[in-house]
């Protein structure tokens, strides 16, 4: 890349971004690995910095000389997380025009510098593109970055006048080669493969959850933490995890649709060859059991949880061949009068109110009384609250779901517990 | 989310898995081309196909009909079976198998690991395929019971629109896999034997762990069965000489995502120079042209001399380290020295053109 500036500026510059890349390892160690294998190449064919497809960062000479250190260390480690997010991949997967890839970058930024406030990094006299920023299309603190570009592209539809905003950090943001770029070949500068990415994405991802055990999770910012437990832990949504606890209980409760050779088949007469016979057996299904869900309502769970909640357990129960016998008892201190759930449309017209005090304790032997005795009983709580030393042998199954992850704890062994985390 | 990158790494993996017969599950939303995959890998391969859908048959249909005669029950393989025994190197798709009842799992789990049907072998060189809906999209799918998730290599099958547009205009991407040479195939899988044992060697908690939840149980976890599958799968990829895309698609496959990213982690590692010996004789060192392992091969350095410091050891860093800076990465270089200066063994002076190098830097970083 030739470049105008003079060969002073030029050393001095490429100082500096070295420098910055020291002060950005020393602040995070745990990308290491991933900032050094950027590349660094100087050009002054684009305004600041910016990071391509193959992990090379091109930086601005003269931007760059008006950065102090500190503050370059601090967009260096922005255009990290660029490649630390995977933008570029996931912005090719929601298959939009290329051209939207300014909005799509404007969105991700929002996202990284939430990381970089939440660790007070420095800025200087740049303003970087921040939630509050985004404010005025609608977008929200804490959006993901796909939300929050099709908040923006929404925004600027409605208003087509408004000259559209934009930021630019590079192909690694959108997939699209600029024209800066230099060859993914380049031979003393080489584009890193997406293969490799995705293992040194790894390799960072390990070494944060390595850090994080080390030095406690406070020592680091939270996205950073939530995005490695994501790529190395991925949790399933509660709602598949819910389906899956009530088909086990159900299962265990009674027997499934299934074989059984006990009744002979309705073809059985049809199998007969010559003098040797062929058994085959009839399907079986036993009568669905009853099940009871009881709602916590003494206070912190908002009804909009609750009708979700409700719904979703329609409607697994109505996928596993349960039509009937869904009943909702609302429970404080006291549990209220067990209500029919008929439909789903029905939710709205249940009577869930109540107030102080907690013992879901009642409401499990509320259920136990009832006839026919439910066999599998759901619980929506926040955890706050006394549980059973057993369970009533009347119940064979119950789940819970508290809204509260440190309340997890306390639910008893006899119970499968499920962790309701809101979505964003 | 997928990509055409990721798509030809799940493609690669899926032929591998046939081609090392280890058993694979395919999840994905119905009309992905699952099945018309298949078809042109058996086609490639050159194997016998036989499509079964497990969701319309009776446990009968995989353990044998149970039949009379002469007052014996005999267990009477249905013809699939008998076609598959027949002929060598055949190919078994079920498809739908999560949406089959639990009998009829339970039934092909001897299927899936002893390949037999009924009183039928059909033969070690017979490779098991199954695609499964993911229980939200299935009407009424289960999730796989965690014996019959445990046989299998999970990929998630998803069609990138690129490879639809393209293949709509006719011409549906397919990728092929280099059969390995014997000799070296043998070679490598003995290599990935020795390099998982030293593995679980070191973290023997990741032997077996059975994930909490049930869903998460219907999917990949460590098991020893689930690691020996690893072994194989990742051997053949060494052996097909394949990116290490698909080898981390591979190995999440088998074991889930965690552990395969720490096996990944520490095969890597394997590769990379011990560091007693760069110690005993720094002037041989070569740089690696990868930046990430200049960065590990710094960090082992450091951490070897803390263990055992010499003033000769110390000193060997300081050449290393030169060399790290002359290659173009004197911050990266910088990193090590900070911390290198401060272990400084009394006496010791630091080489002045190593200094010379790092100097404008360390002032630039207003390090000293």
């Amino acid at each position: 890349m030739t470049s105008a500036v003079s060969v002073g500026v030029s050393e001095e510059a490429r100082l500096r971004v070295m420098a910055a890349r020291i002060i950005a390892q020393g602040r995070w160690p745990y990308l290491s690995t991933l900032l050094y294998t950027l590349r660094v190449v100087e050009s002054d064919s684009l305004p600041t910095l910016a990071v391509d497809q193959g992990w090379r960062m091109y930086y601005n000479p003269e931007f760059v000389m008006k950065q102090t250190p500190e503050v370059l260390a601090t967009m260096v480690l922005h255009e990290g997380m660029h490649c630390v997010f995977q933008h570029g991949p996931r912005f090719s997967a929601l298959n939009q025009i290329g051209s939207r890839h300014t909005i799509w970058n404007l969105a991700g930024d929002a996202n990284i510098n939430e990381v970089l406030d939440q660790a007070a990094m420095p800025w200087g006299e740049f303003s970087p593109v921040r939630f509050s920023t985004l404010a005025k299309y609608g977008v929200e603190n804490a959006m993901t970055t796909e939300r929050s570009f099709f908040q923006i592209i929404k925004y600027f539809e409605e208003h087509p006048d408004e000259a559209e905003a934009e930021s630019d950090c590079g192909s690694v943001t959108d997939g699209q080669s600029r024209p800066y770029e230099i060859p993914r070949g380049d031979g003393d500068k080489p584009a890193v493969g997406s293969d490799q990415q995705s293992v040194i994405r790894d390799r960072v991802a390990q070494d944060i959850l390595k850090h994080a055990s080390e030095r406690g999770i406070g020592t680091m910012p939270g996205g950073l933490l939530r995005w490695a437990q994501e790529l190395l832990q991925p949790k399933i949504n509660w709602q598949r995890e819910l389906a899956g606890t009530f088909r086990t209980s159900l299962a265990t409760v009674l027997g499934r649709r299934d074989y059984v050779f006990t009744r002979p088949s309705r073809r059985q007469d049809a199998m007969r060859i010559g003098s040797s016979e062929i058994i085959l057996p009839s399907m079986r299904k036993p009568a669905p059991p009853t099940v009871a869900m009881i709602i916590d309502t003494s206070g912190s769970i908002s009804s909009d949880q609750v009708n979700e909640f409700l719904s979703e357990v329609d409607g697994i129960a109505k996928s596993n061949g349960i039509g009937q016998g869904l009943y909702v008892i609302p429970c404080d201190a006291v549990a209220g009068p067990a209500q029919k759930l008929q439909s789903r449309g029905a939710i709205a017209e249940l009577k869930l109110t109540g107030g102080g005090g907690t013992d879901m304790g009642a409401g499990i032997a509320a259920a136990a009384e009832m006839r026919p005795t439910p066999r599998i009983v759901v619980v929506l709580t926040d955890g706050y609250t006394p549980w059973p030393e057993s369970l009533p042998s009347k119940i064979d199954s119950l789940i819970v779901c508290s809204t509260v992850e440190s309340t997890m704890k306390a639910i008893p062994e006899y119970a499968r517990a499920i962790y309701l985390e809101e979505e964003k | 989310m997928s990509t055409i990158e990721d798509y030809a790494a799940t493609y690669k993996t899926l032929i591998t898995c046939v081609a090392a017969r280890v058993p694979v599950v395919l999840w994905g939303p119905p009309g992905q081309g699952k099945t018309s995959v298949i078809k042109q890998i058996a086609a490639d391969q050159n194997r016998h196909l036989e499509v079964i859908l497990a969701s319309i048959r009776e446990p009968q249909d995989f353990a044998g009909l149970p039949m009379l005669s002469n007052g014996v029950a005999a267990l009477m393989p249905p013809d699939w079976a008998k076609r598959l025994s027949q002929v060598e190197n055949g190919i078994l798709f079920t498809d739908e198998v999560n949406t089959a009842p639990p009998s009829v799992q339970a039934a092909l789990l001897r299927v899936c690991l002893d390949k037999v049907a009924g009183d039928c072998e059909l033969g070690e060189d017979t490779s098991v395929i199954a695609a499964a809906n993911p229980p939200e999209q299935a009407a009424d799918g289960w999730d796989l019971a965690p014996p019959l998730a445990n046989r299998f290599c999970h990929l998630n099958w998803d069609l990138p629109a690129e490879v639809v547009r393209d293949g709509l205009a006719g011409n549906w991407v397919s990728f092929t896999v280099p059969t390995p040479n014997p000799e070296v195939l043998t070679q490598s899988l003995n290599a990935e034997r020795a390099a998982l044992a030293g593995f679980l060697a070191s973290r023997p908690d990741l032997t077996t762990v059975l994930p909490k939840s049930s869903a998460e149980q219907g999917r990949a976890f460590p098991t020893p069965r689930s690691w020996e599958m690893v072994a194989i799968l990742s051997g053949w990829i060494t052996a097909c000489n394949l990116e290490s895309s698909v080898r981390r698609i591979a190995v999440m496959g088998c074991v889930g995502a965690g552990p395969a990213a720490e096996y990944i982690t520490y095969r890597e590692n394997l590769d990379l120079p011990n560091p007693e010996e760069i110690l005993k004789n720094p002037k041989k060192f070569v740089l690696p042209n990868r930046m990430d392992k200049v960065y590990i091969i710094g960090a082992s350095l450091m951490s070897a001399i803390r263990n055992d410091m010499s003033l000769e050891r110390w000193q060997a860093v300081g050449v290393v380290l030169e060399r790290i800076a002359e290659g173009g990465n004197p911050d990266l270089a910088v990193t090590f020295a900070r911390d290198w200066l401060r272990e400084r063994p009394s006496g010791a002076m630091p080489d002045t053109s190593l200094l010379k190098s790092l100097v404008p830097l360390l002032t630039e970083a207003k390090m000293i």
